[in-house]
């Protein structure tokens, strides 16, 4: 394998995963999040002479999957609160309530949802997250705050014993 | 149920989210040389429509074909070896040292001319100026994959090119006459839009009354 390729490879093996979290959990959609991811790594692959120098090249598949499943939903629905299908379910669902955690945040509106699993999942800033979306730094603030706000009250007292031990 | 929260800072709770989140199984990842190759067959179609050309699929069943800007004068590649008696003022034919036929049009006259001319030299062809039809022709397989249009009309990219290398189109078309199938001709027809002279080449289904043979 030639450089490029040993270098896309290490990155497509430690990117997989996070990527392709972020995209179902901001889509809300794990089976479709798949392809998305899927086809968004090849493209990532066919530029990487651009991607490689990215300031944030996950963040970069990442939009690139949600843009592609944007522009398929867009092309047959508005856009319709999520459903039950293919949604992201925790390993343990009794256990330590993040299946709460995970149904706040399908409810979050879109953007909040956006901006704070690119923060917890791909470790980005606020600047990188604002230049990612097209935003100012100052609106990704106010999305964070709302959705963290709206996340807040879903955790139980059990939940806080964790944090405070 | 809500609880009394408020003592958790933001941290705390994107922890939680992040915990929550790390928590779930994903699908495995596709192996990577799928990934790959998708990716190669798009730097490919880059490749392709960043020449000096379009491609385009022409709607309403007409023949799927490519759409090249030609400035008004070409000229045939230098080892090329001008056919006898082909060298007109309006258009010219020139079989090439690899048997490829390069064909250059200037002024848009006497199509049936060229349309003999490219048949002699082994390509069944139907030729058209100036938007005028030939409703004897039918095309040849709707949505015909490029890769045979591509074989026929632009060898250079067929035989995977190394990145960089350009489509050397300008001023002319160059057909390959051993990759057309039996049965199949080719359909080559320029207007003009303004000072350039638009070529539009796709596939027939070769017959006496479409491509004279």
């Amino acid at each position: 394998m030639s450089n490029e390729q040993i270098e896309f490879a290490d990155f497509f093996e430690a990117s997989w995963d996070p990527c392709l979290r972020a995209v179902a959990a901001v889509a809300g959609d794990a089976q479709r999040a798949e392809d998305q991811v899927a086809e968004a790594f090849a493209r990532a692959f066919a530029s990487w002479q651009k991607v490689s120098r990215h300031p944030a090249p996950r963040a970069w598949v990442v939009r690139t999957a949600l843009n592609t499943g944007m522009s398929w939903w867009r092309r047959r629905f508005r856009e319709l609160p999520l459903g039950d299908h293919d949604v992201m379910v925790p390993a343990n669902p009794g256990e330590d309530g993040s299946a709460a955690v995970l149904t706040a945040l399908r409810l979050l509106p879109a953007r909040q949802r956006e901006v704070i699993v690119l923060r917890v999942l791909l470790d980005l800033d606020i600047g990188t997250i604002a230049s990612q979306l097209g935003i100012a730094p100052a609106t990704v603030r106010v999305h964070m705050a709302r959705g963290i706000a709206a996340l807040r009250p879903q955790f139980a007292p059990g939940m806080t014993k964790e944090i405070n031990r | 149920m809500n609880y009394n929260t408020d003592h958790m800072s933001d941290d705390d709770v994107l922890s939680f989210v992040s915990d929550a989140l790390s928590g779930v199984p994903v699908a495995r990842p596709p192996r990577l040389e799928a990934v790959m190759a998708g990716g190669r067959a798009r730097r490919r179609r880059r490749r392709i429509s960043g020449a000096a050309l379009a491609v385009a699929v022409v709607a309403g069943g007409a023949a799927a074909g490519v759409v090249v800007t030609t400035p008004p004068a070409g000229k045939p590649p230098a080892n090329s070896v001008p056919a006898v008696g082909t060298q007109l003022t309006a258009w010219s034919v020139a079989r090439q040292a690899n048997g490829d036929i390069f064909v250059s049009v200037r002024e848009l006259a006497d199509p049936a001319g060229l349309q003999r001319t490219l048949r002699a030299d082994g390509v069944p062809a139907s030729v058209t100026f100036l938007d005028q039809q030939n409703p004897a022709c039918r095309s040849y397989g709707r949505g015909t994959d490029q890769s045979l249009l591509v074989r026929i009309f632009f060898p250079q990219l067929a035989g995977g090119q190394p990145e960089g290398s350009t489509v050397a189109t300008r001023g002319g078309v160059t057909i390959v006459p051993s990759a057309i199938p039996s049965g199949v001709g080719v359909q080559l027809a320029w207007t003009r839009i303004g000072k350039d002279l638009i070529g539009h080449q796709g596939l027939v289904q070769a017959s006496p009354q479409c491509t004279g043979s």
